[in-house]
């Protein structure tokens, strides 16, 4: 698909916890920007998705999509409101590169939104009826759980695992739309209140409200609107294998995802520039570098201390900050680490920028299900 | 009567109480909980199996959040890896200390959790294997 189709607009609130601001105030701020980005009339929009993963829960509000668009004069075309856990903005990004690809469409609207400081306070489970729920399974216990596994194979010292919240705020300081900006210490990742051992608080994402947005269009289109367009190479959602024994010190479905994805662009590991992962937890940075073949499986840790993933290294991960500082407003999440790839090709990242950055991919997971993830998008991004 | 858990997730043996899965009529693959089709070959000629009752801590971390469904902080959840080769997901209870990767346990049912209500749920959990060097005790 290399070259099928272009983003050409991309735009986002700042993620944070905005009590007085509505799930339509914040989608529709994000989706204006991306439209103005692109210099589009909302008339132009063929067909618009709206991803969002917890407002039925939350808010007790759904099908949000129709209502933000509305406001913004989007009206008679195909509206999909999405839901895919942590992957739902990505999987609307899927959704709309396979209309393009289709031919149905040639131009449209993905926004992520999500608002999650409610009055609904809640941890994070994989579903109510789940039976690992019923049982006490939440999700930063999953994640403890893979990093004991890892732990026990490869062994790694707390202190090493802390350094991937360390380095990710030391990013999201850079970074004007990230939640947290303050720099951190591994003494003030260790020494945070315990959510699940051997994660600490400040080895989790925090809960956050905010939106993204992106245009895109059919590639040739492109110039019409933008003398920078950005190209996809690869779009891919995949589910999970769900092996019994599960493998939890390993990802095979990153592996599995990032194969296809590498081989639909025509590129390897060692093309990229610049990525944004799902570092929902410090274990997850760490396993998802091996998932995607950034180094061998248990040089995780080895390749972060050494620095090649920090801005300034061999090839920075999540210089927007990732979940970890940016934030995690569950919905936006997906396209917030497009609209920062976007931001990175272009050349418009300011003091987080990675030079001469041409190649860039996102990757985002979502889910819980029998030790595996229930979905995992790979896009890879060109200029 | 403590409300259950789960419907059908065990039953009784002369050994004790098992955990009841599913076996594959064709490859013989076992799952846990009952699945209708087989995951590894997708038939659909499924019979119900009783489980091991021993196995080892595959995984398992210790809790720190007032979870509504749990009667305890904090608390242990873990993956079993189950003698038949497959795992499962539990709490783990009664350690004295902290379990580790590798650490033999055996399967119990007893009380879980409590509702909403307060009721009492009846679940299933791992604690320390008896026997042995005998340090399991009875709390």
């Amino acid at each position: 698909m290399a070259g099928e189709i272009a983003i050409i607009g991309a735009g986002m609130t700042r993620f944070g916890k905005f009590p007085d601001l509505s799930l339509e105030t914040l989608g529709s701020e994000a989706a204006s920007q991306a439209m103005h980005d692109a210099g589009i009339e909302p008339k132009a929009v063929q067909a618009a998705y709206c991803a969002n993963a917890l407002a039925p829960q939350l808010l007790g509000e759904f099908t949000m999509g129709q209502k933000i668009f509305w406001e913004l004069g989007i009206n008679k075309i195909p509206v999909v409101n999405l839901e895919n856990a942590c992957t739902s903005g990505s999987t609307a990004f899927y959704l709309a590169c396979l209309a393009i690809r289709a031919g149905a469409i040639d131009l449209a609207l993905v926004l992520g939104v999500e608002k999650m400081y409610t009055a609904v306070k809640k941890i994070l489970d994989a579903g109510a009826t789940d039976l690992e729920t019923k049982l006490g399974f939440v999700v930063p216990g999953t994640f403890a759980m893979r990093a004991r596994s890892y732990i026990s194979r490869y062994g790694l010292a707390p202190e090493d695992l802390a350094l991937v919240s360390v380095k990710n705020r030391r990013h999201g300081f850079l970074n004007p739309k990230a939640q947290f900006r303050e720099i951190i210490t591994v003494e003030d990742v260790l020494g945070s209140p315990m959510i699940a051992d051997p994660l600490t608080r400040l080895s989790c994402c925090p809960q956050g409200d905010g939106a993204a947005a992106v245009v895109l269009c059919r590639a040739e289109l492109a110039r019409q609107f933008t003398s920078r367009p950005v190209y996809v190479a690869s779009s891919l959602l995949l589910s999970g294998s769900y092996d019994n024994p599960p493998r939890l010190d390993s990802w095979p479905t990153d592996m599995r995802a990032a194969g296809k994805a590498y081989e639909e662009a025509g590129l390897g590991p060692d093309d990229l520039d610049v990525i944004e992962l799902h570092d929902a937890f410090t274990i997850a940075e760490l396993i998802h570098y091996e998932g995607l073949g950034l180094c061998a499986p248990g040089g995780g840790g080895e390749l972060l201390k050494g620095g090649h993933t920090s801005l300034g290294g061999r090839i920075p991960v999540n210089p927007s900050g990732g979940l970890l500082s940016r934030g995690h407003p569950v919905g936006a999440t997906g396209v917030a680490q497009l609209v920062e790839i976007v931001t990175q090709l272009r050349g418009e990242a300011g003091p987080r920028q990675v030079p001469n950055a041409r190649t860039g991919m996102a990757h985002c997971m979502g889910g819980d299900l029998q030790g595996d993830t229930r979905s995992v998008t790979i896009n890879i991004l060109t200029v | 009567m403590p409300e259950l858990i789960e419907q059908g997730l065990w039953g009784d043996s002369p050994e004790g109480k098992v955990l009841l899965g599913s076996c594959c009529s064709v490859c013989g693959t076992r799952a846990f909980p009952s699945r209708r089709v087989c995951p590894n070959c997708c038939s659909e000629k499924q019979v119900q199996a009783p489980m091991s009752r021993q196995g080892k801590v595959f995984s398992y971390t210790r809790i720190f959040i007032d979870t509504p469904v749990v009667d305890e902080f904090p608390y242990l959840v873990a993956y079993v890896l189950l003698d038949d080769g497959i795992t499962v997901p539990a709490r783990l209870k009664h350690f004295e200390g902290s379990p580790d990767v590798g650490t033999p346990v055996e399967l119990e049912v007893g009380v879980t959790g409590r509702t909403a209500a307060g009721e009492e749920i009846e679940g299933y959990y791992f604690r320390p294997e008896k026997g042995g060097d005998g340090s399991w005790q009875e709390k």
